[in-house]
């Protein structure tokens, strides 16, 4: 114990270290660290106050049902949480320098995995700690919960919510090395795709919201009462579930009911959690020398590939070289290549749930709100991407930064090759997903084109965004692009993106509020009114895109200095 | 002592180290040498505890790597050629927190510390972050911390990388005299005058085996008959 307690002393000191910058650069950079950090969370905080108030008061849902759309929202973010844990913690747990340098000390394997544990879980899960605070406040604000309820949730409910995701998301890693030292590991990196698609599938397959909603709006508001018969038995087994019940029952005043379930996540977490230790204890040096032979085996079939530098393209020579470089450097990655077929998977599946989407709704005002919603999670999907796989691109760079610079290339190039790289993809993707999302809409040309041409501003513009935000953040002492993109400069820019998204869904939400307006009084849509927003919304974008990508240079500019 | 048995290590059908059979005994300074790839890395990590041995033994002091990892750990002093730092920590911190992780008494260390940073010349880059340090003042940070709790073998991989000729001389100086205290250096390197200065024993790898395995002396003899030349030596049996 005293050992774990000597290493986490040591890495708490060493993390905790601010690094004073009195430069009028890194003051601008502090501050916008607290005001927009500060700005998110107030955000988070008054939308999810008005989205309770909302499906209270306008839309009616009742308790119960608001609970059920909570939970299902929390099993998103269990599911989320976990899946970015697998990814992180082979990561930290496998691949980290750290490992190598206590592995040839004197201390226990066990002590090593569970700092590891610890450091991956605090490390990702910041930024998420962050929204789940505001959520909780704007959640408990709404109920006028006293001050109690707030450590409450945190500590006992939300905590070992995250903790459950995360050991379990360890123990999955665990299995899957151990399969993969069988069977190899593509099929299973096909399996975990799969395992996470068909979860999220068969969840909301089972759980049915259309026809839940349907049901309990046969009762509700006459019946406002807990409706068992409509919880299905394999929920009860569900932390997300545990979670919404535990706050519908505290917000009912049922203290005792409520405590099952706050009892429940505690006990499963203290349990994962020892199973976890027990696993690693026997297991974790055994799965790490398992995965150097992985290493080991990509490292000799890559030997044998041709040698695409050799080929002619149409491209000038440095740009053909760059974009080389940033193809293979990207497609001899597995932490690469693996996280984007997982999220192009979880988008596809995205796509095509909502394309089977019906707006049937009466009110323009519910149809608009639902529109605005699945159109802002597209946004936030290719937000995710964005900080996922076009913010490390400058710091991955790290340590062969040198043969760049000493090259006769001009830097804007090297960044422009850089965004020309992540641009066609990622803008296609916004596209695909675009027509899915619109795919109930596809009679209605207007809105069809007014969505796709505005995303792919959306998309172009986070590209830079994040571009220039990995530019100004970079950090060269990071080689690992998971880390890079969970970094405080990352999650600073992926607030920064949100921040953005909100202005598209003011403007958009005008345009489609309207649009409905005048469809539900069957009246012909001024085209005048599409075609000034959509001016208006490129330009803007336009703007803030090159302000963005003069700032990214700049700073790049700066680090060659 | 350093026991190497019957060491084999294969990676699935490929044998990067084939059934090495070596004993260094305290106070020998033995070289390493071999061309890339020939198996020198695979060696150490296998001796560092990193890898785990295919077949065969590894003896540190009397402790087997593999089944008393800890107990064997404890006699290592390792300095690997990419070393890992912490680099928000000052020197000094990252010297108490390596002492700690030997288990090494306080106020033992608070000596042993004070000893290292005059020893290795770290003077007032001690309390400054390591983030700040070039790569010859890591190095020599690094061959200080592996030193603190007085290995009985030493493991280098490349001591001299990065080292300027005033930190050259530290370590060599500082390697010398704990060779003459009985301890057992182990030393891979590609640097054929540094392996001719400092060891008493030079051994050469090739493909995982061990081709020549010679006293400096011998290898005096040997070399003269290649005009003088360690490096003619090294070229011809390693072709």
């Amino acid at each position: 114990m005293r050992e774990f307690i000597h290493i986490l002393w040591y890495k708490l000191k060493s993390n905790l270290k601010l690094t004073v910058d009195l430069s009028l650069q890194g003051i601008i950079k502090n501050l916008g660290s607290v005001v927009l950090y500060g700005a998110f969370a107030v955000g988070a905080y008054v939308l999810t106050y008005n989205i309770i108030e909302y499906l209270l008061k306008e839309a009616k849902v009742g308790m119960f049902l608001l609970h059920r759309f909570l939970s299902m929202l929390l099993f998103v973010f269990f599911v989320t949480v976990n899946l970015g844990n697998v990814i992180v913690s082979y990561s930290t747990l496998y691949k980290s320098k750290e490992i190598l340098y206590l592995f040839t000390k004197p201390v226990s394997f066990v002590n090593i995995f569970m700092i590891k544990f610890l450091d991956n879980f605090f490390y990702s899960s910041t930024t998420l700690f962050l929204i789940g605070l505001a959520v909780i406040a704007g959640y408990g604000s709404y109920f006028s919960m006293p001050l109690g309820f707030y450590f409450t949730v945190l500590i006992f409910i939300f905590i070992p919510f995250m903790l459950i995701s995360a050991i379990l998301a360890v123990l999955l890693l665990f299995l899957l090395i151990k399969i993969a030292s069988h069977i190899g590991v593509a099929p299973v990196i096909a399996g975990l795709i799969t395992g996470y698609v068909g979860s999220i599938f068969f969840y909301f397959k089972f759980i049915n919201p259309y026809k839940l909603v349907n049901e309990i709006m046969q009762y509700f508001p006459h019946t406002d009462q807990y409706f068992e018969i409509f919880v299905p038995a394999f929920l009860k087994y569900l932390p997300n579930h545990w979670v919404s019940e535990f706050l519908y029952w505290t917000v009912k005043g049922n203290y005792v009911g409520a405590s099952f379930y706050g009892l429940m996540l505690i006990a499963t977490a203290l349990f994962l959690f020892l199973i976890m230790f027990l696993v690693g204890r026997m297991y974790y040096r055994k799965s790490w020398l398992v995965s150097l032979e992985f290493r080991f085996f990509k490292r000799k079939q890559i030997q044998n590939k041709n040698v695409i530098f050799q080929k002619n393209t149409i491209l000038q020579c440095q740009t053909d070289a760059l974009l080389k470089k940033e193809f293979l450097q990207f497609f001899r990655d597995p932490s690469q290549w693996l996280h984007l077929v997982v999220l192009v998977l979880l988008m596809l599946v995205f796509g095509v749930s909502v394309s089977r989407f019906e707006y049937n709704y009466e009110q323009p005002f519910l149809q608009s709100v639902t529109y605005i919603v699945i159109y802002l999670f597209t946004a936030f999907l290719i937000a995710s991407m964005a900080i996922r796989f076009v913010y490390p691109l400058i710091s991955i760079e790290a340590s062969s930064f040198w043969k760049i610079k000493s090259s006769p290339l001009s830097i804007q190039k090297f960044y422009n090759t850089k965004i020309v790289f992540v641009f066609i993809p990622i803008i296609l993707l916004g596209i695909i997903l675009s027509i899915f999302s619109n795919w109930s809409f596809r009679e209605e040309q207007y809105l069809l084109f007014f969505s796709t041409y505005t995303i792919i501003f959306v998309a172009a513009a986070l590209v830079i965004i994040n571009i220039s935000g990995g530019s100004f953040f970079a950090s060269f002492n990071e080689k690992n692009p998971i880390r890079i993109a969970s970094t405080q400069g990352a999650s600073l820019i992926f607030l920064l993106s949100l921040v953005f998204l909100v202005f598209t869904a003011i403007i958009i939400s005008s345009i489609v509020l309207r649009y409905f307006e005048y469809s539900h009084a069957n009246k012909i849509f001024p085209h005048s009114i599409i075609i000034n927003a959509s001016l208006a919304f490129g330009g803007i974008s336009l703007v803030i895109s090159i302000i963005c990508y003069i700032v990214g240079l700049k700073s790049l500019n700066r680090d060659f200095k | 002592m350093i026991k190497l048995k019957n060491l084999t290590k294969k990676f699935g059908s490929f044998t990067a180290v084939n059934n090495i059979n070596l004993e260094i005994p305290s106070g020998q300074f033995f070289g390493f040498l071999g061309p890339n790839g020939a198996g020198k890395t695979t060696t150490i990590k296998m001796m560092t505890g990193l890898y785990e041995p295919t077949s065969g033994e590894i003896f540190l002091n009397g402790s087997s790597i593999k089944t008393d990892p800890i107990a064997a750990k404890k006699k290592i002093g390792y300095i690997p050629d990419h070393p890992f730092l912490y680099d928000k920590l000052t020197g000094r911190e990252y010297l108490f927190f390596s002492g700690g992780l030997f288990k090494i008494p306080k106020d033992e260390l608070e000596i042993k510390v004070e000893g290292a940073i005059k020893l290795f010349e770290l003077g007032s880059w001690i309390d400054k972050r390591s983030e700040n340090y070039s790569q010859g003042m890591s190095q020599r940070l690094i061959i200080a911390s592996s030193m603190l709790h007085d290995p009985k073998v030493i493991i280098i991989d490349e001591p001299m990388v990065g080292l300027d000729p005033r930190s050259a001389s530290i370590v060599k100086n500082v390697l010398k005299e704990k060779c003459k205290t009985g301890v057992a250096i182990f030393m891979s390197t590609h640097i054929l005058h540094v392996a001719e200065e400092l060891c008493d024993r030079i051994a050469i790898i090739k493909d995982g085996e061990i081709i020549s395995d010679l006293t400096i002396e011998e290898l005096l003899d040997s070399k003269n008959k290649y005009d003088g030349k360690l490096e003619n030596l090294f070229l011809d049996l390693t072709n």
